[in-house]
């Protein structure tokens, strides 16, 4: 029997998580017990930031990771999930699979360092938590957010301060007002996390989107390792494994919404307006794309320009024939709460 | 049952090497390696060995072990122990057995701003047993509440057994500290009460009651006199509860008032001095243990033991009530071999699956092993609490402070059924 | 030997005291921290990764100074039995056993600590913290621990040992 070993920073009740874990028992179940997983949740095996570099030594053989938040500087191009794309989950999803099958670059990303990547998944879109008013471009000047990645560019672009903290810290630094404002968080885990219980108003922080990404990769020595037919079930489930995913974010929106609409708390969401959301997308859009473009090319010779191009275009295809409705969007039609 | 083997082996490695008198932190290393060279390739285990150090000692939330040891060495060196026992002495000094109850309550007292139980043990011995032993008290009775009134020490957040517990399950120390008031209060009750009843059924236990009586003007008084230790009170525990501070914020700034008292007063610079170089060497020697134990944790669920064993625990149809009892019962044993923190390190790696398999809730665990850990710091033959209190007062005879500490081990057992009883007594504050 | 030896216990334990400090200055950190969030609502920018950084420094500068003065827990519970010899076999076996393992940790945290370096790998959050120095110190704690132990080992073999010099003491408590 082949005993493979999965590591993840998540704990196991995460959508994402689920997704995994299903997949997982599918090739267990398929390949008649011959396969079986050893997980390892919550970053019991590793950290956050040593699952890639420990996938890439082999201390596991399966990891469940966010390279671009957390090995930035080795995953540049992993960074082009970049705020005020989109906020269509299926979408970016979908974007996302075939950037990394079409995309050279992108894919050598992940090849490079050992990673024989099964299925990536994008997170729900970025959502802003704040003790303070946020239904403006303006009202970003000041405060402190609490943000990683291209968010904390853009939040200082608008005039805040972006701030480091562990999720678990930022729900409890939210309550004591040190920090005004915790944002790169996706709308269902916040929520289902209870952080709205420690906010005066959720916001959309103008259409900010999907902001990040997960991937589910193998060790590319252990993957060499299976018999043909072994890896002919698992490329069959990892590719099952994205739509179900999305299937279960679905329902993990309906989820977060019903919360939301039965809060008791003093509560307000703010959806941006469509010119205030015109005004932020203007200060902080394309100037962090831009910046992004220029970052990412830094250690290579990467065309990143192109690369964004290439993922925007993914995007744009995918979203046409898209029916998804982000968490705010979801939010607003059941005209629930304080708005 | 073979599949069990593997972690078994590692098991008996460990215990082998304990037995040898190799430190624990190397031993639990050790038996962690060998696992894990028996389950994963050499490259693999490369990288987690190099990287495991940083990756669990390198936390914000781990500084709040130092100080909430610099603190409970500040508090100690100020003779802040004194003012909670005078504290207690004004206000049920004249009660049957009054002194014995004072001295619970200037545990209690100690015990909101220090975090171990063996030092609030020796505080105490120090301060409250010669008072008692003047005023007529029987050693047993003396030695015993001491002893045991030690224990709130670890019940009474901040405790030192609760970090680390929550250091090596993960479980929220936030939550731990909030849940474990109750019970904590709930103890020093109980111990006060049983006194109480001690007294009076043999009132020979006690010496006459202390004549001296206070006025309303005088136990004010005290109380203001005892602000040093109510101001600490309230830059931990305080802030804590109105969730002001984080523990770590909270353990920080008890450190700060703390060394302040210190500083206020004659013998600073040694007093200080000791309590920095005691705060460095405990953490040394604690987080190599954390580490360790660490390495055996990783070590062990390689070889899948904990999962195994939490699959045959679910299909011997117990209860999770029952499962946890069968679970707390070595722990009295254990503490013959081991120290508190030493005894949460080793054995959760093994335990701790096995509980959230059935479905107990941690954070009423976590205080649950702590109650079995302190019983047996007040039982024979080992029991580090009656040692302590021994070597503070030379004259009495060990066995005389083990039969002391025999009712308090019965109140504790009352103490722990009715947590298990009525788990919202310690939960009701955590509940999402 | 004697001298180098002798220099080298004397770092252990000067580092070890050096750690204690560490304390002080993690509470003045934390408390200024609180203080400055509190009445001037303004919070010192990356704190809390110094905050680490020292404690990662209070315990591993300190880990030698520890074993120098066999503060390390342990129990004393067969061996102490046996008869001098073989306790004093017994006792070295646990020692040479106990230096692998440190030997073996230190051995590759060194190697982290050389590639951190060379990558200059960074905390990922605004503030890129550096972590190198972090491993850097880890690796040497590990290594200065690894020759505490051998300079323990070889006091020892000497010919003239005090009986029971290597004996653990009892354990220590919290
Ligand atoms: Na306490
Ligand atoms: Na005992």
């Amino acid at each position: 029997a082949e005993k493979i070993v999965y590591a993840s920073y998540m704990s196991e009740v995460y959508t994402v998580s689920k997704t995994d874990l299903w997949m997982m028992g599918e090739i267990e179940k398929r390949s008649n017990g011959e396969i079986k997983f050893e997980k390892y949740f919550s970053g019991s095996l590793l950290k956050a930031p040593d699952l890639y570099p420990g996938l890439q030594s082999g201390a596991a053989d399966i990891v469940l990771g966010t390279p671009a938040a957390y090995n930035r500087a080795d995953f540049r191009l992993s960074n082009v999930v970049l705020p005020y794309i989109s906020s269509k989950a299926d979408a970016v999803g979908k974007a996302l699979t075939e950037l990394y099958a079409g995309n050279a670059a992108f894919r050598k990303e992940y090849e490079s360092r050992n990673a024989h990547v099964l299925y990536i998944v994008p997170w729900a879109e970025n959502t802003f938590w704040s003790s303070k008013p946020l239904a403006k471009a303006d009202d970003f000047k000041g405060l402190k957010v609490r943000s990683v990645q291209a968010v904390a560019d853009s939040v200082k672009k608008l005039g805040g301060t972006p701030v480091t903290m562990a999720w678990p810290e930022a729900l409890d630094a939210l309550g004591r007002g040190v920090v005004d404002v915790v944002s790169s968080s996706p709308f269902d885990s916040s929520v289902l996390g209870g952080i709205h219980e420690s906010a005066k108003v959720g916001s959309d922080g103008g259409d900010m989107g999907i902001f990040s990404f997960a991937a589910t990769s193998m060790n590319q020595q252990r993957w060499n390792k299976l018999s043909p037919a072994h890896r002919k079930i698992i490329t069959e489930v990892a590719a099952d494994a994205p739509a179900r995913f999305i299937a279960d974010l679905d329902g993990e929106l309906n989820k977060a919404v019903d919360k939301l609409c039965a809060h008791k708390g003093d509560l307000t969401i703010s959806l941006f307006s469509e010119a205030e959301r015109a005004k932020v997308h203007k200060i902080a859009a394309e100037p962090v794309h831009a910046e992004w473009v220029k970052w990412a090319a830094e250690t290579n010779k990467i065309d990143t320009a192109a690369v964004l191009k290439d993922y925007i275009a993914l995007v744009r295809k995918h979203e046409a024939t898209s029916t998804w409705q982000s968490g705010f969007q979801r939010y607003a039609a059941r005209n629930c709460g304080k708005r | 049952m073979e599949l069990l083997i593997p972690g078994l082996i590692i098991i008996g490695l460990l215990l082998a090497l304990l037995t040898f008198g190799v430190p624990i932190a190397f031993a639990l290393a050790a038996a962690g390696i060998v696992g894990l060279v028996m389950e994963r390739p050499w490259r693999g285990i490369e990288f987690l060995l190099s990287t495991f150090a940083y990756a669990n000692t390198a936390h914000f939330a781990y500084v709040v072990l130092p100080l909430f040891l610099f603190m409970g060495h500040m508090a100690f060196s100020a003779g802040l122990s004194r003012r909670a026992f005078q504290l207690g002495q004004q206000l049920l000094g004249r009660l049957p057995g009054g002194l014995a109850a004072a001295t619970i309550v200037g545990c209690a007292a100690f015990s909101t701003i220090c975090g171990s139980s063996v030092a609030t043990a020796s505080t105490m011995a120090k301060v409250a047993l010669p008072e008692m032993l003047r005023h007529g008290y029987k050693q047993r009775l003396a030695a015993g509440c001491v002893a045991a009134g030690g224990t709130l020490g670890v019940l009474i957040p901040p405790s030192g057994i609760l970090v680390i517990y929550s250091i090596i399950t993960q479980v929220s120390l936030l939550k731990l500290f909030l849940a474990a008031f109750i019970p904590g209060l709930f103890t020093a009750i109980v111990y006060i009460a049983g006194i109480w009843l001690m007294v009076k059924r043999d009132p020979s236990l006690a010496g006459p009651p202390v004549t001296e009586r206070y006025t309303w003007r005088q136990n004010g008084r005290a109380f203001v006199q005892s602000w040093e230790v109510l101001l600490l009170f309230a830059a931990v525990t305080g802030t804590i509860y109105l969730g002001i501070a984080t523990p770590t914020e909270a353990a920080a700034l008890g450190a700060f008032f703390a060394l302040m008292a210190v500083l206020r007063r004659p013998g600073r610079w040694k007093n200080l001095g000791d309590g920095l170089r005691e705060t460095g060497s405990a953490t040394c020697s604690i987080f190599a243990l954390i580490i360790g134990a660490g390495l055996f944790s990783l070590g062990l669920s390689t070889t899948q033991f904990p999962t195994h064993l939490a699959t045959m625990a679910a299909g011997l149809d117990l209860s999770p009530t029952m499962m946890i009892v069968l679970i707390l019962l070595p722990y009295l044993i254990l503490g013959m071999f081991l120290d508190g923190i030493s005894m949460i390190l080793i054995t959760m790696p093994i335990v701790f699956p096995i509980v959230t398999h059935v479905g107990f809730d941690p954070i009423l665990f976590g205080l649950l092993v702590t109650k079995a850990v302190e019983i047996g710091a007040i039982t024979p033959p080992v029991g580090l609490n009656a040692f302590v209190v021994k070597s503070a007062a030379p004259e009495l005879s060990l066995s005389e402070v083990f039969r002391g500490c025999v009712p308090f081990v019965f109140m504790e057992l009352f103490i722990v059924a009715v947590m298990i009883g009525f788990p919202d007594l310690s939960l009701f504050l955590v509940r999402d | 030997m004697g001298m180098l030896s002798r220099t080298i216990q004397r770092l252990a334990l000067g580092l070890g005291i050096l750690s204690g400090f560490g304390t002080v200055v993690m509470m003045l950190l934390i408390v200024a921290d609180v203080a400055g969030r509190t009445f001037f609502n303004v919070s010192l920018p990356g704190s809390s990764e110094l905050a680490e950084l020292l404690l990662v420094a209070m315990i591993f500068l300190g880990l030698a100074a520890a074993q120098q003065r066999r503060e390390h827990f342990n129990i004393e519970l067969a061996t102490q039995y046996l008869p001098p010899l073989v306790k004093q076999v017994v006792a070295l076996a646990g020692w040479v056993i106990s230096l692998a393992v440190v030997g073996l940790l230190a051995w590759l945290s060194s190697k982290q600590a050389w590639t951190a370096f060379l990558r200059d790998e960074a905390s990922y959050g605004i503030i890129a913290f550096p972590i190198w120095p972090a491993r850097m110190l880890i690796a040497f704690g590990l290594a200065l621990l690894a020759v505490q132990i051998l300079l323990d080992i070889a006091g020892t073999l000497r010919p003239r040992p005090a009986a029971g010099d290597l004996a653990p003491q009892t354990s220590r408590h919290e």
